[in-house]
């Protein structure tokens, strides 16, 4: 009788060793792909494409690390749940910095908005002291031109920036700044010229 | 238990349990084997492919990469999910080999869009920048629509925007943006094209006006004035020969015939002096007024009315002069053509009532004047 019962309890032992395998670490494996979504959703993969990617790609590895495991008899998944929890922690940082690059941006649109805004009121200054001599009319009109479209720019980039669009708004911003500038030197010029001939 | 029982149960035990290690190992030998290295493979070549922005400049092969890598890794846990004997990964091969050659397809022609772009997009920044410098002058002269200046900044500003993309790489934008830059300017330049193609369509006129005024001033040994719209230069003609030459200032919308009061337009045709006024008798110097509307205008004017194109209240105007206050800089008149007061001095001395005054659009051809 203890013979059949030892003799049992090998075959169960042995049974249980031969078809047991430890499970994948699905807990860790949603925790790093909600991760790695919700930094794609803070817009990781536009402010930071290469930190994102980088971690995409990790998760790649890991994946295929678990699969690769699976295939296996005896899985030890001990390597990968701490590559995923690497992977969650890394995809915060992703996430973290994301949110950085965005205030970074958003704050540098701002700023820039700020000084369009004040070169184009002091171009609108300086174009009533522009001088209207010959072919300055047509010039101060085509001026005048310029700055309605500015205008229309700066209002679209507070749009933009409302709209939580900052890449367009930094390109647009920058490019009025740099009109704004320009139309400021050329008035300038303008001016200076006038007084250097009434000497 | 006696021992001999108890060595035969050791024995069947161990037996047993070698048995199953046989087992174990052979199922472990038997067992079908992933294609690791082929779906590492894909993985890789996915990977470059996104560093280059595959995803933006080749998409649909990228896509298709990122896909095929996708079905494999599925069919992979599906197979998994079965009994390890029963796995079979030959499927995966194929598919994975796929989406690695899509991967570095998608990699290279990724490289060589960009590269394109970069080519491109220079090239077309620098063309509409050259449009631009051309273009500049004469829409900040011509009397245009306000619609085509508006198009005209606008187009300047977006090409602004898409340079600034152009230095950070971002060439899908900035192609987006060059698109939007080149439909506006392209549109107020043919605005402007076509608006001047039709203005001198009237050339031989003025040509054959010049001329034939040229030659009576020569034959007659007379005073004559011709007034060059485009250049915006006032001549006189002494027995046939250039005796001076004067800037002067138009009505503000001086491109094209005048055609009713109120238009502020400068007529054009051959005119002659019919009185000269000074002092109280003009409010700008000195003028000379001429017989605007002369029978061709007045012809012109009656057709308009019947067509429909002038309204029936409409009337032709007059009073068209030459005269003083010029040196504005603008062309501000109400269709009169205006001199410095002292370059009138000079006109007034010289001509007398009866003296010829053609006006013309342009004495150069539109090609002399713009290489479109």
């Amino acid at each position: 009788m203890k013979n059949r019962i030892l003799l049992s309890l090998i075959t169960v032992i042995t049974m249980a060793f031969m078809t047991s395998c430890n499970k994948p670490p699905q807990v860790e494996i949603d925790a790093a792909t909600l991760a790695l979504s919700e930094a794609k959703a803070a817009g990781a993969d536009l402010y930071l494409p290469d930190q994102y990617n980088a971690v995409q790609d990790s998760m790649n590895v890991a994946m295929q690390t678990i699969e690769a495991k699976k295939s296996k008899w005896f899985a030890r998944y001990g390597e990968s749940v701490k590559q995923l929890e690497a992977i969650k922690v890394k995809a915060g940082e992703v996430k973290a910095n994301t949110e950085v690059r965005k205030n970074e941006i958003k704050l540098e649109v701002e700023n820039t908005l700020t000084e369009v805004t004040a070169l184009l009121a002091e171009d609108k200054e300086l174009l009533a002291k522009a001088p209207r001599g010959k072919e300055g009319k047509e010039v101060l009109d085509a001026i005048t031109s310029e700055l309605s479209v500015l205008e229309t720019t700066a209002t679209e980039v507070s749009g933009l920036l409302a709209s939580g669009d900052l890449l367009s708004a930094q390109s647009k911003v920058n490019a009025a700044k740099e009109k704004a500038t320009s139309i400021k030197a050329e008035l300038e010029e303008a001016i200076a010229k006038k007084k250097g001939g009434k000497k | 238990m006696t021992m001999k029982r108890r060595t035969k149960v050791t024995i069947i035990s161990l037996s047993f349990v070698l048995i199953a290690a046989t087992v174990v190992f052979l199922f472990v030998r038997m067992a079908p084997v992933p294609p690791l290295e082929k779906i590492e493979k894909a993985r890789i070549a996915i990977s470059e492919a996104k560093k280059v922005r595959a995803d933006s400049y080749a998409p649909t092969l990228f896509l298709e990469s990122e896909k095929l890598y996708q079905s494999a890794i599925s069919k992979w846990k599906a197979e998994n999910a079965k009994f390890i004997l029963k796995r079979d990964f030959s499927s995966i091969d194929a598919i994975v080999d796929l989406s690695v050659s899509k991967a570095k397809e998608a990699k290279n022609k990724a490289l060589s869009h960009s590269s394109d772009l970069h080519t491109s997009l220079g090239a077309t920044i620098k063309s509409l920048g050259r449009s631009i410098e051309k273009y500049d002058d004469l829409i900040s002269n011509l009397p245009l629509r306000n619609k085509v200046v508006q198009d005209y900044e606008k187009g300047k500003m977006l090409l602004n925007e898409a340079k600034y993309d152009y230095k950070l790489k971002n060439y899908l934008v900035c192609k987006k943006k060059i698109d939007g830059s080149s439909k506006y300017l392209n549109d107020s330049f043919a605005s402007v094209k076509s608006y001047l193609k039709d203005y001198f369509t009237n050339y031989s006129s003025w040509t054959e006006w010049n001329n034939s005024t040229i030659n009576i001033s020569k034959k007659n040994k007379t005073t004559a004035l011709i007034v060059d719209k485009y250049a915006k230069k006032c001549y006189i003609y002494k027995s046939g020969k250039l005796k001076h030459t004067f800037d002067v200032e138009l009505g503000k919308n001086w491109i094209g015939a005048k055609l009713y009061k109120g238009d502020k337009a400068t007529p054009e045709g051959v005119y002659h002096v019919t009185k000269k006024l000074q002092g109280k008798k003009t409010k700008y110097y000195k003028a000379l007024l001429i017989n605007y509307p002369n029978q061709t205008d007045k012809n012109r004017f009656d057709r308009e009315k019947k067509r429909g194109t002038l309204s029936k209240r409409a009337q032709i105007g007059g009073l068209i002069e030459i005269h003083g206050g010029g040196g504005k800089g603008v062309n501000w008149t109400e269709g009169c053509v205006a001199l410095r007061d002292s370059e009138m001095d000079i006109v007034f001395r010289e001509t007398d009532e009866g003296t010829t005054v053609t006006i013309v659009g342009s004495l150069l051809r539109l090609s002399e004047i713009v290489d479109f």
